[in-house]
This record gives structure tokens, sequence and C-alpha cells, in this order.
């Protein structure tokens, strides 16, 4: 593969798998929601 | 009184069924040639952008809708604006329409993920060729002349069907876990490919012709326009897919890591998938004794003609392959077929009230009769002529209209703070700006490119009349939207 190749190789991976561990990691460490049951029918508030 | 809402069984079965709904077929065929025809590496610039000022805020948007409102499209939009909810119809009916011809292009992989255990497509080129063209689809030359039912495909579309109806049909909490296999074969069977795809000879040469950059065509606005479609129609966003899984999440569940999440993981699936596809591809160029563009190709020509003639040229496990990789089309197509079937299933039992399990099978069985005029002679042709105007017209349409109603009419500003006040990571007021400026301006700009195009030259080589029937489609879908929105329900 030539240079510039490489370089974007690298520049697309680092975005896309290394943003896709920040918020892997960012979603293990986020706060722990209850998976609750709720009722439906809430409206938006208008 | 106020109805139980199902749940997926935890944060990460939504996740999985979302990465699934968004990863499908195009990964695959689409993202890798797009990239290598819009200046190789060079694209991924206007794609990542597209990616962080369109595809994710959308993304975002969606998820906020169908979890603040706890319902599907329709009854969704519904309670942001009045007014609205026959855009949320339009979504639904839409991706059923989408869901017919998509049912059909998984029966072609179910045909041949069977004929690949004895390579039954032919030894050679044109011998794959005509296998596809001939003996499978027997295309009868114009989408005037239907011709008769392919049986072959009528089998295909009906186990699709079938395979849809099981998955869906437990529920969201088996759903759940059906996804983590749905998604993590075809991460397995890349990975498998694009290690044996890398260790062919001419593999580094397919490479550099997918990824060398090529900067100058960065000046040019349909690279960009390219980019943000790409993008747009990769997410699986304006299907009410989004909407009506996250409607099972509750309320305060996290929004904003799910969505880089899941908007990250199938970028980087389609990333990956290029290193499979152009290494292959290379492959082939060195056994064919040709160079790489003169062997590659996109869409259904990728699939069902160029692979197989690869597959028969490996040296060693052709068949192991062959089976390895409609195995993967199929299990990437088939959360993306169950996923366009859900909305459809979760509007009307959210709006009349109905038992989901007894409203699946009737939209199975009506998907299969829909997608029958599919399996004919003509079948081809429409499969092409319905996925472009579904997708180039009515999901870009649909896009502009969410984007409109929640940036103008209910403000951005106002479910950003709902977005905000259930996310580990804030979203600022560069949100507001994507979702009221630059997507409605980017997905109008869109329209009206492709609306100019239709117009001047038409569609592809087919006779002006299929031009009409395909807008027609599309304002009929309009028209019974409006219908259902008016017909009273349960709300």
């Amino acid at each position: 593969m030539n240079g510039s190749a490489i370089v974007m190789l690298i520049f697309a991976s680092l975005i896309l798998y290394g943003g896709l561990g920040y918020y892997l990691v960012r979603a293990a460490r986020g706060k722990k929601r209850k998976n609750s049951e709720e009722t439906t029918n809430e409206s938006f508030g208008e | 009184m106020a109805k139980t809402r199902e749940r997926w069984g935890s944060r990460s079965s939504f996740v999985f069924a979302a990465i699934g709904a968004a990863i499908g077929l195009g990964n695959v065929w689409r993202f890798p040639y797009i990239t290598y025809q819009n200046g190789g590496g060079a694209f991924l610039i206007p794609y990542l952008i597209a990616l962080i000022t369109a595809g994710i805020p959308l993304m975002i948007l969606e998820y906020a809708v169908g979890q603040k409102a706890q319902s599907s499209p329709p009854t969704a939009l519904k309670t942001i604006w009045k007014k609205s909810e026959w855009i949320g119809w339009f979504a639904v009916v839409l991706v059923f329409v989408l869901a017919t011809y998509y049912a059909t292009i998984m029966s072609w992989c179910v045909n041949y993920f069977y004929q690949s255990f004895t390579l039954g497509w032919g030894n050679t080129p044109r011998a794959v060729e005509t296998f596809f063209n001939q003996t499978l689809l027997a295309k009868s030359g114009s989408p005037g002349i239907l011709g008769g039912i392919q049986l072959p495909v009528l089998i295909g579309l009906a186990v699709t069907w079938l395979l849809i109806y099981l998955c869906l049909f437990k529920g969201v909490k088996t759903l759940g876990k059906i996804v983590y296999f749905t998604v993590g074969i075809p991460w397995l069977i890349l990975i498998i490919m694009v290690i044996r795809g890398l260790t062919l000879p001419g593999a580094m040469e397919g490479l550099n012709f997918y990824l060398t950059p090529d900067f100058s065509v960065l000046l040019q606005p349909k690279v960009w326009l390219a980019a943000y479609g790409q993008i747009f129609f990769t997410l699986s966003l304006a299907m009410g897919t989004l909407i009506v899984y996250a409607s099972y999440l509750p309320r305060n569940s996290d929004i904003t890591v799910n969505a880089f999440i899941t908007s990250l993981a199938n970028c980087g699936t389609a990333f990956l998938a290029g290193f499979a596809v152009f290494s292959t591809l290379g492959y082939l160029a060195s056994a064919m004794g040709v160079t790489v563009p003169e062997v590659t190709t996109s869409g259904l020509g990728l699939a069902f003609v160029t692979y197989p003639t690869a597959i028969n040229l490996l040296p060693v496990a052709s068949r192991l392959f062959g089976a390895l990789f409609f195995l993967l089309l199929i299990t990437l197509g088939i959360d993306s077929a169950f996923s366009q079937i859900e909305p459809v299933v979760g509007s009307i039992a959210d709006k009349w009230g109905f038992n989901k399990r007894k409203v699946l099978p009737l939209v199975v069985l009506t998907g299969f009769i829909v997608g029958i005029p599919y399996t004919t002679k003509a079948g081809f042709y429409w499969v092409d002529i319905i996925d472009h105007f579904v997708c180039t017209y009515g999901l870009t349409l649909i896009g502009f209209l969410e984007c409109i109603v929640i940036g103008y009419f209910f403000k951005a500003s106002r479910i950003r703070e709902y977005i905000n006040s259930v996310s580990d990571v804030r979203i600022g007021p560069w949100w507001d700006v994507f979702i009221k400026i630059v997507t409605p301006i980017v997905l109008g700009v869109s329209l009206i490119y492709e609306l100019i195009k239709l117009i001047q030259k038409g569609y592809g080589n087919y006779p002006v009349w299929t031009a009409f029937s395909g807008i027609g489609l599309i304002i009929l879908l309009i028209v019974l939207s409006f219908i259902l929105s008016r017909k009273r329900g349960n709300l």
C-alpha cells in the first residue's frame, strides 16, 4: 500500500475505531439506569 | 388506562439492535465503491464531516423523539406537533415498501447461499453473469414485461419473510437476544474475509484503489452530496426504525452516547468491509490479468457477479468462502429487514391499541404478497426503480420534514434540554444549528438536485413511464399517510 493510502487508513481508523472505543468506555462508566417499566403517552409538554 | 410498554432486556440489546438496523447490505456493496469513485481516501473527509454534522445529530434527534414519546413514529410525532402525524405515517408506509423489495434482494442472497455449497453459479465470469441474469432472475428485458414468477426467488422470498416473522414474533426482549447473533456473526465473518483477502496476491493493489486520496475532488459539490447521501442512508435514518427502537427504552436512558456508538460502529463496519471487498477485487484483477477499475463494480453487480467470480478463483476453500460471503449478506440483511417491519407493526399497535402479536402475521403476509411482483422476470428492474424513488426522494423528504418540525415547530433547544437531562455526554447549541440549518439545507439541496437530474435525464435507461410510476408511488404514499393520520385511533 502506498504512503498516502496508509495515512488515510490511520486517519479514518483513529476517528472511527478510536471514537467507538472512547464512547464504549463512556457507556461502561456511565450512570447505571434501571430498565424500568413505564407507562406510555406522555406528551412533549406543548 | 395507560399501557405498559415493552422494554429491551438491556442497554446493549438496544445498541446492538440499532447497529443491526444500520448495518446492512449497503455497508458491503455501496460504501467501498462510493469511496473509490469519489476520490478514494479523500472521500473519508466529507464522509466523516457528514457523519458529525448530519448523521449523528439526526440519530440523536430520532432517539430522543422515540424515547421521550414512548411511542412509534406517527404517535410520537403527533405528541410534538399535532399536524405532523402524517410524516410519521409517511415514514412507516415508505419503510414497508422498502421492506418488500429488500426482502427480494435477501431472497437472491438465500439462493446464492444455497448455490455456494456447489459453486452452482458456474466457473467462468461469463457463466456467473449468465447464472444471475438468466438462470436466477430470467430478466425479461423491460420493466413492462413481467413474464412469469421465478420459483427459486419466490421460495427465497418466503424463507426471508419467515425469518423476519420468527425474529419478531416473541417481542422486543427476545429480539434483543437475536441481534447479538445477527450483528456478531457478520462482524466475525467480515474479519475472516478481511484476513483472507489481505493474504491474497494483488490485495495491496486493490487497497491502493480504495484508499489513495485524490484531494482535488473535495472541491466538487457532488462528492459532498454523495458523502451526505451515504451517511443518511447507511444509518437507517428517517425510516422510523430508530424512533420505534428508542421507544422501548425507559425515558431516562442515555441518548447521546448510544447515538455515537451506533453510528461509529456502523461506519467502522463499512470501512472494514472496504478492505474485504477491495483486497478481493485486487486479487481478481491480478488473477484475470486486468486492472482493478476493470473489475470494480458496486451494488448487485458486485455481490452477485463480481464477488462469486472472485470466489471461483480462490486457490483453496472457495466453497467455504462462498458460503461465508452469502451468510454475511444474509445476516447483515436480516436485522435490517426486521427493523423495517417493527415500525409498521409498532405504529399500527400504538395507534389502534392492537396486540402486536396479532398485527405481525398480517403485516408479514401482506409484505410477502406485495413482494411477489419482484419475483417475476421484471423483478430486477422494479427493485432498482422503486429503490431509487423510495431512497432518493422519499427518505430524503422525511429527513427534511423531521428537521423542520423538530427544529422550528417544537424548537430544537427544548428537545436538547431533555437529551442533556438524561445523557452522560451533553450536547451544545451546535446541535440546534445542525438540526435547524445544516441538515435541512443539505437534504433540501440533494432533493432539488435529484429532481432536476430526473427531469433532465430520467432514471437509468428505463422508459419515461417508469419515472412517473416512481413519483406516482411517492405521491400515493403521501396521500395514504394523510388518510391514516386522519383515522381515529385509541391514542
